[in-house]
């Protein structure tokens, strides 16, 4: 099967997690056996404003788009051992296909009661 | 006293600036007596020992600036500026700069780093400890800076580049100071975010700020360029020979009050554009929430346009 390109936009409350815990995606992914080619890091194809472009790069997992399920409950995973308990946060995964691009998965977390 | 800045700008992953940034930095740090130093092969080990090259050339009465224009990437929390995009391991971890750069001579030492999550490169520094080491950013550890057609530049490098190049037209002082030049940029990000639709993340100046160091003056040559200039107008001007034949210290007062003069009404007319513009935008909104944000823009238009307006009559 070949590989699709899988974007990972994490909030910004998920990327403070992972860079205060010194999260490495691609050792995540290896560390729970989830099959993918590779993990590079890209920019997010839809993201441009007209007339400016972001400095800033994001996850790109090559891998089957059989292993999205995989790939987002690991991460789903790790994001709970994370964080605090007690916590009272909903996460929320959202998995976006796109034709011309890959896909995508967003990876959203929020106090409960508050809107997005 | 000798000033040295060491100048790295990679255009990777569709950047198309950030190698004219670098031009940027050097046309208007040329004017202010620094030594330029740019690493031309952009591969990691090369640009390290050029590095490390000039850090033992300084004296203790040295300014270093280090910058960094193009991609940053949090990788393991740590701030990496990327430097390729086909080859995943060049890159520089922030740590290569700050710690040579810790023992170098110098008294005062400056890192800007023009690309985003540059706010990271904090996490590896004892900044509070360290004298003169400061780190002027163009965004902080989560933020995203951007480089914007319209400047044909970072936000960040093309505001330097204005300050630095004029330092006499827009006030900044004779001397101009770090943490002078941080409030500047500070409210021109503010300006900026307030006139245009592209927001760009507020300037962050780390370190010590006791330790106010100078990193540039008006009596080393600088001279008194339009506020508004192009990058292209900048380096078809830096020639060497144009430098050399223009006046090096300034112009009399009277045509710099009137260049303000013009600039102020120039930037009066398009803030009474942009008030029109939001003002019909709100009359034609039919959500009362949505005008919630729209009436803040206009009282900030208001405050911006009267302000204009005083300092008009001042002059």
């Amino acid at each position: 099967m070949s590989d699709t390109k899988i974007y990972l936009d994490l909030s910004e409350e998920i990327q403070q997690l992972f860079a205060d815990n010194e999260i490495d995606i691609a050792n995540v992914l290896q560390d729970d056996n989830v099959e993918v080619s590779s993990v590079t890091v890209g920019v997010m194809p839809e993201e441009s404003e007209e007339g400016a472009r972001n400095k800033d790069l994001v996850p790109i997992i090559l891998a089957s788009s059989a292993s999205v399920a995989a790939i987002g409950f690991t991460i789903s995973k790790i994001l709970n051992t994370l964080k605090p308990s007690g916590n009272n946060t909903a996460d929320t995964f959202v998995v976006r296909f796109s034709l011309k691009d890959g896909l995508f998965m967003k990876f959203h977390s929020e106090v409960k009661g508050e809107s997005a | 006293m000798g000033n040295k800045a060491f100048l790295i700008g990679v255009n990777t992953h569709g950047l198309q600036y950030s190698e004219n940034d670098v031009e940027l930095m050097d046309n208007c740090l040329t004017k202010h007596d620094y030594e330029i130093i740019k690493p031309y092969h952009k591969e990691k080990r090369s640009i390290l020992e050029k590095f490390d090259e000039m850090l033992n050339k300084c004296d203790k009465t040295d300014t270093v600036i280090c910058y960094f224009s193009g991609h940053g990437l949090l990788s393991k929390g740590k701030l990496c500026l990327v430097l390729d995009e086909t080859q995943v391991n060049n890159k520089i971890r922030i740590s290569e700069i700050t710690e040579p750069l810790e023992d170098c001579r110098a008294t005062n030492k400056l890192i800007i780093l023009d690309c985003c999550h540059a706010g990271a490169a904090s996490s590896n520094l004892q900044l509070n400890l360290s004298e003169a080491y400061r780190v002027l950013t163009a965004s902080t550890r989560l933020e995203r800076s951007k480089e914007i057609d319209e400047f044909k530049a970072g936000f960040l490098t093309y505001k330097l580049n204005q300050a630095l190049a004029n330092l006499t037209e827009i006030n900044i002082g004779q001397k101009v100071t770090i943490n002078r030049l941080y409030e500047w940029l500070v409210e021109e990000a503010k300006q900026h975010n307030a006139r245009h639709s592209i927001q760009v993340p507020i300037p962050n100046l780390m370190g010590n700020a006791k330790a106010n160091f100078e990193i540039a003056t008006c009596s080393g040559g600088c001279e008194i360029v339009a506020a508004t200039e192009s990058f292209s107008e900048v380096t078809n001007n830096n020639s060497s020979s144009n430098l050399k034949d223009k006046p090096s210290v300034t112009k009399p007062i009277s045509s710099v009050k009137l260049k303000k003069k013009a600039r102020l009404e120039k930037h009066l007319e398009n803030l009474s554009k942009r008030y029109d513009l939001v003002s019909n935008q709100r009359e034609a909104t039919l959500n009362e929430g949505d005008k919630i944000p729209l009436d803040a823009l206009i009282e900030q238009l208001e405050k911006e346009i009267e302000q204009t307006e005083k300092e008009l009559e001042r002059l």
